[in-house]
């Protein structure tokens, strides 16, 4: 991400208001998810917010040192431009910050008996979908593939989505958590949760497509095509988002 | 004890009807956006890319005229680096501008900026036209 082009860009040419949205957004959802993984065991709402608020931080700091030593910001550049292209790297660096615990960080020993609630596991679709979509929805393959692409592309890309995500719902599903167990018919567990995951990785994708732009001045056929593209691979990330989480 | 029990058993196939009524709510989404994209599909007579040209008004800034030019791709596929030319004609010469835009899609917009050096007076003197463009 921060090696991205892209992404330094669109810290320049990014509406500041859906820059700070963006943010906005992100702060809740750091922290929800450091209630769900988090630094360490929280024993209150206030701490989690203090973790988030520190991932927060954290990011920042990083990002801001290795935009420096890549010489992607430096002076010459206007204020705005340099906030702009930290602020932008601060929304994936931080959830990076606190799922690094749950992939780098040693188990707990309340680790596998969490039970996730069918909120709970959307709300981790969504991490999972946000994550991915903010990590390929900058580059400008996603623009060009989707103005390649017929309708007929589009609607065996749906199809194509829906099965690797079920694919890995099905057999993430099994390492325990919720209720899905071998004997769960595959319909069922496709309507109840493949499906609704879809949905929810299509939102993500379109809004994080919105906020960098992507959709302005775009034909509703466009945007649709867009967000099916980017739909591919955020739907990957909320199905594998329970593996990683 | 058995009265708790029940309860339980109430609330889970609560839950239950919530996770098929979401469940039920995302398949008719899924299922409008195929027919939508199979209608969109089967649908006959699209056309190859043809553009419209509006030309915005002339602006002094600094020692040149800016003027906006929006082009609208009218067709139903995208075209990719779209060359709009624009000739100004005035008694001290002509001029002659070039704008590239990377990519057109099919019925959406781009926006570019022309600048002159003599003042265009009104947009008429102004000649626009799309050259080229390429398949993406």
């Amino acid at each position: 991400m921060l090696m991205t082009m892209e992404m330094w860009w669109l810290g320049f040419t990014i509406d500041p208001l859906r820059l700070v949205l963006l943010v906005i957004f992100c702060l809740p959802l750091l922290v929800l998810l450091s209630r769900r993984v988090g630094f360490e065991a929280t024993r209150g709402w206030w701490e989690d917010v203090v973790d988030a608020l520190f991932a927060l931080g954290i990011s920042m700091v990083t990002s801001t040192v290795c935009l420096v030593a890549f010489g992607a910001i430096g002076p010459g550049m206007s204020a705005r431009e340099i906030a702009g292209k930290i602020a932008i790297q601060v929304v994936p660096a931080s959830i990076g910050a606190l799922l690094a615990r749950s992939q780098l960080g040693s188990d707990g020993p309340d680790e596998g008996k969490r039970q996730e609630s069918y909120g709970g596991e959307m709300f981790l679709m969504a991490v999972g979908a946000l994550f991915l979509g903010f990590n390929v929805a900058p580059t400008e393959e996603m623009i060009v593939i989707s103005h390649r692409m017929t309708p007929w592309h589009a609607a065996a890309l749906v199809v194509l989505s829906l099965m690797v995500m079920h694919g890995f719902i099905f057999a993430v599903g099994f390492r325990g958590g919720t209720e899905l167990t071998p004997q769960t018919p595959w319909w069922s567990a496709f309507i109840r949760f493949t499906l609704p995951g879809y949905v929810i990785a299509m939102a993500m994708s379109l809004y994080v497509l919105w906020t960098f732009g992507r959709l302005d001045d775009a034909a509703f056929e466009q945007v649709i095509a867009t967000t099916i593209v980017l739909g591919f691979p955020s739907s990957a990330g909320a199905a594998a988002a329970r593996l990683i989480l | 004890m058995n009265a708790s029990r029940k309860r339980r058993d109430v609330s889970a196939s609560h839950g239950k009807r919530f996770e098929w009524a979401v469940g039920a709510v995302a398949f008719v989404i899924v299922v409008v956006l195929l027919g939508y994209l199979l209608g969109l599909g089967t649908a006959s007579g699209r056309q190859p890319p043809h553009f419209s040209i509006t030309a915005g008004d002339v602006v002094r800034v600094g020692t040149g005229y800016q003027m906006q030019v929006v082009v609208t791709n009218e067709g139903d596929e995208t075209a990719a680096d779209v060359t709009l030319r624009a000739v100004l004609h005035r008694d001290a010469g002509e001029e002659a501008r070039e704008l590239r835009f990377d990519f057109v899609p099919q019925r959406s917009t781009r926006r570019g900026t022309l600048i002159f050096e003599q003042d265009p007076g009104s947009r008429a003197a102004v000649r626009l036209s799309v050259s080229s463009y390429v398949e993406p």
